[in-house]
């Protein structure tokens, strides 16, 4: 039985690509934990149970059925006399980084 | 000879026409400080936001009563059109003519006999702001004084009202609210020549104020902080926290023309919840007591100047501020002033008037475990619960109040008070948050939260009857959803409560008993007055759906909220047939 060998530079390079984080997955890491810091301080106020459950000043978000661009039309936009807009506060990533915090959402258990 | 001073004054006024001079200010001041002192003697107009400043929120006239109470019908309807958030405010009346506000600081003149519209006044506010703020653009109230009306806006702005005209006499700018997020919503309190008004706040990482400006100019007299610069108040404030500490005075408070003291409640710390657990005074978001949030504070009307206070809840980490307002000016038996001033947390303070120590403290609510009790002798919280970072299970009362902003009602007739009480918990999953407050402040929450009702049912609501020293009950009328407009007890011994549904009932208010019930046709969020126009006894009412805390109304209870507008509301008026 033949076993296989990497030459040693090819193993030195597989080593190092798995050890590489992108920097753009850093971002997305600090983006995220962002979100849920916006969230928990002032999403939350209206979207109950960080948006699991309905009863609250605004609806429930998990499982919504809303197109990310409309949830980040909404998120930028507001809607008068329901939602306050956001587009001046929060910057394109960070709605983002909200979008997937909203896409996430699973049941507590 | 002596010649009495009102012919005096006709005389006066007589000879400056004839010589086509000014018409002394003795005759445009309507609705003097004499008046305001006096406005709970005289039921024929309504002359601040809970009738007069012994914050009864009651009327004294007695041609609608038990008796004819089956008569009552709809004289005149009020549409402001452009309803945002629900109709919230309390009217005013003077003379026959009825002022109120809707959303958007707009303001309404109007004939009390016939709801004919006299003038009307709508400002221009800064609506790109409106879009990005959460408790806007409702508008709760005026004040009046000096022949003007004063109305907040929720851009920051206090406006005086030549109330003949309706035009502007002054305007002024007091919050930088592009900046702050935070506006006025609450009504001014009118005191002497001042105007009083308290900002938003609590839950925002900035610091709100109560400002006094002069009722004649604008210009600012004082502004109290409740949060001062005072070595004293940064003791009870860790790492700085003070800085983004919230600390509104949404709703205003009443004054007390014996001592010349304003009484004011301030309101929640910010972030709203803490993850310090039991070592709240040396960790956690905001470390100690946080003066002087979720507190009474008694002012010197003249300088604004801390004559004394009581922190209600130090430490609050339940949203169970101080700012309901409301402060019944009574006398015990014996004849000893005092206050009683309901909290958010469902306990009601008893204070001595002179020095706000404690008399009593007792509990409306049927569910409560934040605490084991407050103690009735030093307003100590006994057995306060902490929050832990993560699941915090089956507070009750919800952050929501137990006893909310819509105004109570003491009838001295009854000796009782009246209050409408909401039963509802909350589960908290509290995290450790920082604020925004760069490009504009952000709400500073600090957790996720559900509001549920105790022991497996929905949230629901009561009003009670209730001595209001001791808190003995004398009868109590249930709801199935909580009430979320103010109530109001009259001289002809009934008490009229509107209810979320959009329903207005009469009460005997001796024993409880039903008499009388209308339907408005949109669930109540404001307040109702009642006056006399033409010799007649009306009572309006505000009938509009739409604040925050009825948002979540249609998928908790279904109908009639899921087929209710948000956008939509009317004044309403009743009168004997």
């Amino acid at each position: 039985m033949r076993t296989s060998v990497l030459p040693p530079a090819l193993a030195v390079l597989v080593l190092v690509a798995a050890m590489w984080v992108p920097a753009w997955a850093d971002d997305t890491a600090k983006a995220d934990a962002d979100a849920q810091n916006i969230f928990n301080s002032t999403c939350g106020w209206c979207h109950q149970g960080g948006g699991r459950v309905a009863g609250g000043i605004g609806p429930k978000l998990m499982a919504t059925d809303k197109s990310d661009d409309f949830i980040v039309n909404r998120v930028k936009n507001g809607k008068e006399g329901r939602m306050p807009a956001f587009g001046a506060s929060l910057s394109d990533a960070q709605i983002q980084a909200l979008l997937r915090y909203i896409r996430n959402l699973k049941p507590e258990s | 000879m002596t010649i009495s001073k009102r012919l005096l004054a006709t005389l006066l006024l007589g000879a400056t026409a004839l010589m086509g001079g000014v018409v002394p200010a003795i005759a445009q001041d309507k609705v003097s400080t004499d008046q305001l002192n006096n406005a709970d003697k005289d039921g024929k107009d309504w002359l601040s936001y809970r009738g007069s400043y012994l914050d009864y929120n009651y009327s004294p006239l007695d041609q609608i009563n038990a008796k004819n109470v089956k008569n009552l019908e709809v004289a005149w309807i009020h549409n402001p059109g452009r309803t945002k958030f629900g109709l919230q405010s309390t009217p005013l009346v003077v003379d026959g003519v009825l002022y109120y506000t809707a959303s958007m600081s707009r303001v309404f003149a109007l004939d009390g006999a016939t709801g004919a519209v006299l003038w009307n006044f709508a400002p221009e506010l800064d609506e790109a702001l409106i879009a990005k703020q959460t408790h806007s653009p409702y508008n709760r109230g005026i004040a009046v004084s000096h022949g003007k009306i004063y109305v907040g806006t929720v851009d920051g702005r206090l406006f005086a009202l030549d109330m003949k005209t309706g035009k502007k006499v002054w305007e002024q700018k007091l919050i930088d609210s592009q900046k702050e997020t935070v506006g006025f919503t609450g009504a001014p309190l009118a005191v002497k020549d001042l105007v009083l008004i308290g900002s938003q706040g609590g839950e925002w990482p900035v610091r709100g104020a109560i400002f006094a400006v002069k009722a004649d100019t604008g210009e600012k007299a004082w502004e109290f902080n409740p949060i001062p610069t005072d070595p004293k108040v940064d003791a009870t404030w860790g790492n700085d926290s003070w800085k983004t500490g919230g600390g509104g005075a949404w709703q205003p408070g009443t004054y007390d023309p014996a001592t010349n003291t304003v009484w004011w409640g301030t309101s929640n710390p910010a972030p709203l919840f803490d993850w310090a657990g039991d070592n709240w005074k040396t960790e956690g978001a905001r470390p100690g007591d946080n003066l002087y949030t979720s507190s009474v504070v008694a002012l010197d009307a003249d300088s604004g100047k801390l004559k004394f206070y009581h922190q209600e809840i130090p430490h609050d980490i339940w949203d169970f501020d101080s700012a309901v307002g409301e402060f019944l000016m009574i006398n015990d038996r014996g004849g000893k002033p005092l206050v009683v001033h309901p909290n958010k947390s469902g306990y009601v303070f008893v204070y001595n008037r002179p020095d706000a120590s404690i008399v009593n403290v007792w509990r409306a609510t049927e569910n409560s475990n934040f605490v084991k009790d407050i103690d009735p002798k030093t307003g100590e919280l006994v057995g306060r619960t902490s929050e832990k970072e993560g699941d915090n299970k089956d507070i009750c009362p919800a952050f929501t109040g137990a006893l909310g902003w819509p105004a109570g009602s003491y009838s001295p007739k009854t000796g009782l008070y009246y209050r409408p009480v909401t039963e509802a918990c909350m589960n908290l999953k509290v995290a450790k948050t920082t604020p925004v407050i760069e490009p504009q402040a952000q709400l500073f929450v600090g957790a996720q939260f559900e509001v549920h009702g105790p022991n497996g049912q929905k949230p629901y609501g009561h009003v009670d009857a209730r001595d209001p020293v001791t808190g003995k009950l004398k009868w109590q009328a249930k709801f199935p959803e909580y009430l979320l407009a103010a109530v109001m007890a009259t001289g002809g011994n009934l008490l009229f409560v509107p209810d979320s549904r959009g329903w207005i009932h009469a009460y005997d208010a001796g024993s409880g008993k039903e008499l009388w019930s209308h339907n408005d046709g949109d669930g109540h969020a404001g307040g109702l007055v009642s006056y006399m126009a033409g010799g007649k006894q009306y009572v309006a009412v505000e009938a509009g759906w739409g604040p925050l805390s009825g948002f979540g109304f249609a998928p908790t209870y279904g109908l009639p909220w899921t087929a209710m507008s948000m956008e939509a509301g009317s004044l309403v008026v009743y009168a004997l047939k």
